[in-house]
């Protein structure tokens, strides 16, 4: 039963073959389309985003206007308004579950809203390196690093990161990303570069960063960011978040809704929301998850078409064939050797189809119609891997496929198929 | 009668092949309709946004300082003053509303009551002219409420129902973000899928301090909403939107701006693509996508069953050879095997098609919700959002094309036998 023998039944029967073969084609093109993106979204997800949202919270705190009865005239100046959010962020601070509060500007992982600039750096040989746009420029607190959990490159902790921010209150912290792969980032340290601030200025740089990306879906390579600290004191931020102790964050929101009549009214602020980063996350991010289920569902779609399809024809070619079969069996084919011979078809023409789907695959991520991978939308490990997983996935249908006809053909009694000739 | 008999009898013929050509139709026509509902949820009418082919959007605005030229813009909602320049003008619209850019998460609750959630829109009259609710108690707050800043609201049942345990509540007060506002008026709940005109209360944009927020001389946090007057092109009321767009943008030159047009305001399709602000949705890609994603789903199974076909047929080659020797022609032997097979895809697009409406109603939530919004109401399918007449025309028109796709080649092949050969088994 080798390759040149089943090769030689193929061709007897090669019109109904082409078309099996046309379908295998586009399935396996359009699987690989779908396959590739999953793979490079997986890898993307599994990598460390540089943020820990487990336990954290947002917290939204509004102001009641002078529409409303409840509002105090004598809370509506600046400074009081002031004064009672900095006791706000102290009782909050206070609440027995609560580890840590962070204060920022534009900085919260999902967050909707964020601030971009542009760094600089001049090396004593004078070489300029720059990075320009799309950087993430984030103002937080030190308590925020601690809320969600950065980490340094150099493998400092959260606590580390969260001391020098606040003891180099006018340095920066960088991505260590932010130049390219190949710059020494550590060098940075203590080190001038210049910020684009309406012009360049100097600055110092206190650390740096492990890349934080905006969401687990983000390429890590662009994901390159800074960190400046909020002015201490300052109420100039738009975010509070909160890290709940471990184990603590189960009826988080529902306690402190339940308080914050009577604990949390300050002057004329109100907490008019908690929301936990879980469920932002989650909405923020439903776009993708529903984008990964329908490819899951068209994949799905066509593997069972190609289930049915080899089910179909293999079920029809038995029946025609059960005289042949039964002549194979009475010349000593054993009941195995014919359903291998069966599945093998399948096999085989899945194997020819194969590198003609390759070919397109390939010359798809020439035409940059796949996914971009972390560098570039052909990567050859990429390739090969994805190609790899559709032949496997599609060998697999066709087992199940062919194999209910070829188990009815294994069982065919020759007496009683040959009875009439 | 006897035609159905027949057609019966073959398939009985043949019950495997016959099952798997029924499962794979019906899976085929299945996933079909879910994109095509996924699409139709986001552009067919529906109440209360009923006059979805008569309504244009203007979400956002456009606009740069001439001194630095326009590379840099900026992109959001517009003020008030702005807005009622640009559209309230209008001669060939019944309705232009204006209404803040966001809808607000607020709490509502009744005085010195603990508070709910919901999702609050700030609108000015004309809203509830734009889109059709229906009013189970009371009427919406008034032209000249609005003008005075009366805080009246209207609210859905389901808040109603959640603040007081009953929907007669007009005339009642409840607090909306901790402002009291007296219900006017109330609606019958609106699905999220309204995507504009879905909200739990509705209240006066005059009566909050957002829609006062002006930026750029120009900008603010206002949208506009246009009904088109019946009879009326809505390319018309674009042109006209034109006319009044450069006029406004001569009367503004002073201050130093100037509006960019991207072809606003615009219609339901190109607004459901994405409401963005810095660059016009492009409609064509996602024609493309859906195009391209629809050829899949119905070249691949048509391959499969058109296999499937070609095995049926050849098991039917003396009979084809029979009726070829009493005179049939090729074209209705091919005709009458099209046929055939048409009543059996119909018949299993029917059950693909029953297949998706369960299932469109099974996962609502996953299917529909929308995303970075976290809303207050999970999204609600009724019979009257997910099924048109449209609806059934594609129902049609898909199991036509798979029909032709897959039985048209084979039924050619079986057509073309050799008379002799044929029968002579």
């Amino acid at each position: 039963m080798g390759f040149k023998y089943i090769f030689k039944r193929l061709m007897a029967e090669w019109k109904a073959n082409v078309w099996l073969a046309v379908e295998l084609l586009i399935v396996s093109v359009v699987i690989w389309v779908i396959v590739d993106q999953l793979y490079v979204q997986t890898s993307r997800v599994n990598e460390d985003p540089g943020f820990d949202i487990s336990d954290t919270f947002l917290v939204s705190v509004e102001t009641i206007n002078n529409n409303s009865p409840e509002f105090d005239a004598s809370f509506a100046s600046d400074s009081a308004w002031a004064e009672n959010r900095r006791e706000m962020i102290e009782r909050l601070r206070r609440r027995p579950e609560v580890e840590y509060v962070g204060l920022s500007r534009n900085s919260y992982p999902y967050d909707g809203s964020n601030s971009g600039t542009s760094v600089r750096y001049i090396s004593e040989e004078g070489d300029t390196i720059s990075k320009k746009g799309s950087m993430v420029y984030r103002v937080v607190s030190p308590d925020f690093i601690r809320v969600f959990r950065y980490r340094g490159a150099n493998g400092e902790t959260p606590d580390e990161l969260a001391e020098l921010l606040e003891k180099n209150p006018a340095a920066i912290m960088l991505s260590s990303n932010v130049f390219g792969e190949d710059f020494d980032m550590q060098s940075l340290v203590g080190k001038e570069v210049e910020r684009y601030n309406g012009e360049y200025e100097p600055v110092k740089v206190s650390a740096i960063l492990n890349p934080v990306k905006y969401t687990e879906y983000d390429n890590p390579v662009w994901s390159t960011s800074m960190v400046e600290a909020l002015e201490p004191g300052s109420g100039w931020f738009n975010e509070i978040t909160v890290r709940v102790k471990e184990g603590m964050s189960r009826d988080f929101i529902e306690n402190l809704l339940a308080d914050s009549e009577k604990q949390f009214r300050v002057g004329n602020l109100y907490i008019a929301n908690v929301q936990s980063f879980d469920r932002i996350a989650h909405a923020y991010t439903l776009g993708r998850q529903q984008a990964t289920r329908n490819k899951f569902i068209v994949m799905t779609f066509l593997l069972v078409n190609i289930f049915l399809g080899l089910l179909g024809t293999f079920w029809f070619r038995t029946r025609q064939r059960t005289p042949e079969i039964a002549l194979m069996k009475v010349t000593g084919a054993t009941a195995s050797t014919v359903f291998k011979t069966q599945v093998g078809e399948g096999l085989v023409l899945l194997l020819l189809v194969t590198p003609l789907a390759a070919l397109v695959d390939i010359n798809m991520a020439v035409m940059e119609m796949n996914a971009y991978g972390n560098y570039g939308y052909l990567e050859w490990p990429r390739m090969v891997a994805c190609i790899g997983i559709v032949l496997a996935i599609m060998a697999v249908m066709i087992v199940c496929g062919v194999a209910i006809p070829a188990w009815k053909g294994m069982h065919i009694e020759p007496a009683t198929a040959l009875h009439d000739e | 009668m006897k035609f159905i008999t027949n057609i019966w009898n073959n398939l009985k013929e043949q019950p495997v092949l016959s099952g798997v050509s029924v499962t794979g139709t019906a899976l085929a026509i299945f996933l079909i309709m879910v994109v095509v509902m996924l699409y139709e949820v986001k552009v067919v009418p529906f109440a209360p946004e009923s006059n979805r082919e008569r309504l244009l959007y203007a979400d956002y605005g456009s606009i740069y300082s001439i001194k630095d030229g326009p590379d840099w813009n900026s992109n959001g909602g517009q003020s008030e003053a702005s807005l009622k320049k640009l559209y309230k003008g209008l001669e060939s619209a019944e309705a232009v509303s204006i209404y803040l850019a966001w809808l607000e998460s607020a709490p509502a609750s009744l005085p010195g009551q603990p508070s709910v959630s919901v999702d609050m829109r700030a609108c000015d009259a004309d809203f509830f002219k734009a889109f059709n609710y229906s009013f189970i108690h009371g009427v919406p707050f008034s032209e000249s409420d609005f003008e005075s800043g009366i805080k009246k609201a209207v609210i859905t049942e389901g808040l109603a129902r959640k603040l007081f345990g009953r929907t007669d509540v007009v005339g009642e007060e409840i607090r909306l973000s901790r402002v009291p506002y007296v219900v006017s008026g109330v609606v019958k709940n609106v699905s999220t899928l309204a995507t504009k005109a879905y909200a739990d209360a509705w209240i006066p944009y005059s009566t909050t301090a957002q829609a006062k927020q002006v930026w750029n001389t120009h900008m603010g946090s206002l949208s506009a909403v246009i009904l088109a007057k019946e009879g009326v092109e809505l390319a018309e009321v674009q042109e006209e939107c034109g006319r009044l767009f450069d006029k406004y943008n001569d009367e503004i030159e002073p201050t130093g701006w100037k509006f960019i047009r991207r072809d606003r305001p615009y219609d339901q399709e190109t607004e459901a693509v994405g409401p963005w602000a810095n660059e016009k949705p492009d409609v064509g890609a996602d024609r493309r996508e859906r195009i391209t994603l629809l050829m899949i789903l119905l070249l691949v199974p048509a391959i499969n069953l058109s296999s499937m076909t070609h095995s049926r047929l050849r098991q039917r080659r003396a009979e084809i050879g029979v009726k070829r020797a009493f005179g049939a022609t090729r074209m209705s032997i091919v005709r009458d095997i099209l046929t055939e097979n048409m009543i059996v895809t119909l018949a299993a697009g029917v059950i693909g098609f029953l297949l998706s409406v369960a299932f469109a109603y099974l996962f609502s939530a996953e299917l529909f919700t929308r995303s970075n919004l976290i809303l207050a109401n999970e999204p609600k399918i009724e019979m009257s959002i997910l099924i048109h007449m449209s609806t059934f025309v594609w129902v049609l028109l898909f199991c036509f094309l798979l029909n032709v796709l897959s039985t048209g080649i084979p039924a050619w092949q079986a057509a073309r036998v050799n008379v002799v050969n044929a029968i002579k088994g």
